[in-house]
């Protein structure tokens, strides 16, 4: 016991006054009246009945949803195919889906931005055949588009692992006993891969729910999102009680959901 | 259908890995262009934007920042973290999931509510805006990788191991130096590697507590962009992919690609 405590001490310390103390101060912050700003229980009633705020963070919730959907389905393959291949293609495989989610957020948008920009790769060659340009940028195509990027590599990494730990005799028994491929999947992978999709899919969607690089570099005026608005709030229009108030709702939200899908999990057993 | 995958699931397979290549394939080639703005297909062939990048003072500075942030974190968050993932394997038992919720935690909360956070924190509290202050926001976000890579590792170790020494008569320090620590290394290694990653490519933090002398690379650039598009920021991009795929070469012989799945 004591052993556990010396070890523990400068950790707990560190983020006992540099995690829980400014946590907590903005969550005081956001319940504190400052005289001439949205603050206080204003800003939070605000939050809840304004049109404005509530499209955002309806938005927001849409977005990252859909970002989620997409993205499963997308890895869902990938995945297969990775916890089924041979050993060399497979590091192979990782090594190319860990290396771009190792690269600079801020790199990979600025890439996006060269493919997808008016002047870009796209637009370019699709003008060389005599085609009109896209708007691929500024709006949620671009966002999307690179929200993908970012958010692919972890939902392979984890579906691939939560594949790999399944038991693949049970699959082959019912192959072997007639059903179809698309039976297997629905009648036999699925239910035994579900905890784990659960947990990937939450994974992505409250990364999805704190994006912010892509959003900024990619997305134009249409496409406000609860992090963008937060710095927006702080650097443009130096409220930081009402910003602390958004920030606030949205640390509930990520960790109600947390929350929510570790009893669901235990519950599933 | 099993063991012989599918010809269209690899086709598609490589299509999706060909679409995560890209962003980064395209910077590379666009760092090289003549052209002074991003142009494809790209013209010539030139070095001119490494010297452009290497001659803007702010620039260099900013990366040198980014450099030194990520060395210290990642320094501060091995001394804190390992000796945090040595207890929670062994000598926590009770509440064991509520303490590594905890210490993961930082992970767990949005990026952009950690930023506002000690900006208010270190505002309000009179600490204000510095290196240091910044230092201590990056050691909060890197130490769950530190912790989560060690912890790992040092799960997979043989309690017996450790007490075979304790029996031949090792001190406890001499146990930690000669037995734990050279079995954990790959976690150090692994955790040390994603937390410099990690601090070093850091925007929704740093952000909102860096300032003209504290700057960071990440955030140089993007306030770069919004009056720029020439390929300086190619050039800077590049040495960053690079650089990059080296340190993941380095995880792969230390640790083993296959090992860091699990740690993600």
């Amino acid at each position: 016991m004591r052993v556990a405590i010396a070890l523990l001490l400068p950790v707990i310390t560190l983020l006992g006054i540099f995690l829980i103390l400014p946590i907590g101060s903005i969550i005081l912050v956001s319940l504190t009246e400052t005289p001439g700003q949205l603050s206080g229980v204003e800003a939070y009633l605000r939050l809840v009945t304004d049109a404005y705020y509530l499209r955002i963070f309806a938005q927001t919730f849409v977005f990252s949803l859909g970002l989620t959907a997409i993205t499963l389905v997308l890895a869902y393959p990938l995945a297969t195919f990775i916890s089924r291949t041979a050993a060399r293609e497979r590091n192979f495989l990782l090594f190319m889906i860990i290396t771009p989610l190792l690269v600079s957020m801020v790199v990979r948008s600025y890439g996006w931005q060269i493919v997808l920009g008016n002047q870009g790769m796209i637009n370019t060659a699709l003008r060389a055949v005599g085609l009109d340009g896209l708007q691929l940028m500024s709006n949620w195509t671009g966002v999307v588009i690179a929200s993908v990027h970012v958010l692919l590599p972890f939902a392979v990494i984890s579906i691939a692992g939560v594949l790999s730990s399944l038991d693949r005799s049970v699959e082959e028994s019912a192959a072997v006993l007639g059903a179809s491929p698309a039976r297997v999947f629905f009648k036999v992978t699925l239910p035994m891969a579900i905890n784990g999709l659960v947990t990937a899919a939450t994974f992505v969607f409250l990364l999805a729910m704190g994006s912010f690089v892509t959003i900024m570099m990619l997305g134009g005026r249409g496409t406000m999102v609860v992090p963008l608005l937060i710095y927006q709030q702080v650097s443009v229009t130096y409220n930081q009680p009402f910003a602390a108030a958004m920030a606030t709702i949205l640390m509930v939200i990520t960790l109600g959901l947390l929350f929510a899908q570790f009893k669901l999990l235990r519950r599933r057993g | 259908m099993y063991d012989r995958p599918n010809p269209f699931l690899r086709l598609y397979v490589w299509l999706l890995i060909a679409f995560l290549a890209l962003p980064l394939v395209v910077v590379i080639g666009s760092s090289f262009n003549e052209a002074s703005s991003i142009s494809f297909p790209p013209r010539g062939f030139t070095f001119h934007w490494y010297s452009e990048a290497w001659n803007n003072a702010d620039m260099v500075r900013s990366g040198l920042n980014s450099l030194r942030l990520a060395l210290f974190s990642t320094a501060i968050s091995i001394a804190v973290g390992v000796p945090a993932a040595l207890a929670l394997v062994r000598h926590v038992h009770r509440h064991r999931d509520v303490l590594q919720a905890f210490l993961l935690s930082p992970m767990t909360v949005p990026a952009i509510v950690l930023g506002i956070a000690f900006l208010v924190f270190f505002g309000r509290s009179g600490m204000g805006l510095s290196f240091t202050t910044l230092l201590i926001s990056h050691v909060v976000i890197t130490i769950p990788y530190v912790i989560r890579s060690v912890a790992g590792v040092y799960l997979g170790v043989a309690v017996s191991v450790e007490e075979a020494a304790k029996v031949l008569g090792a001190n406890p320090l001499q146990v930690f130096l000669r037995v734990t620590l050279p079995l954990i290394m790959p976690g150090v290694v692994a955790g040390g590697l994603f937390s410099f990653i990690m601090s070093f490519d850091n925007v929704p933090v740093s952000i909102f507590l860096t300032r003209h002398e504290t700057i960071t690379l990440p955030v140089y650039v993007m306030s770069y962009l919004q009056h720029n598009f020439d390929p300086t920021i190619a050039a800077v991009s590049a040495i960053q992919v690079v650089f990059t795929t080296v340190l993941i070469v380095l995880i792969e012989k230390f640790y083993g690609i296959r090992r860091l799945t699990e740690t993600i």
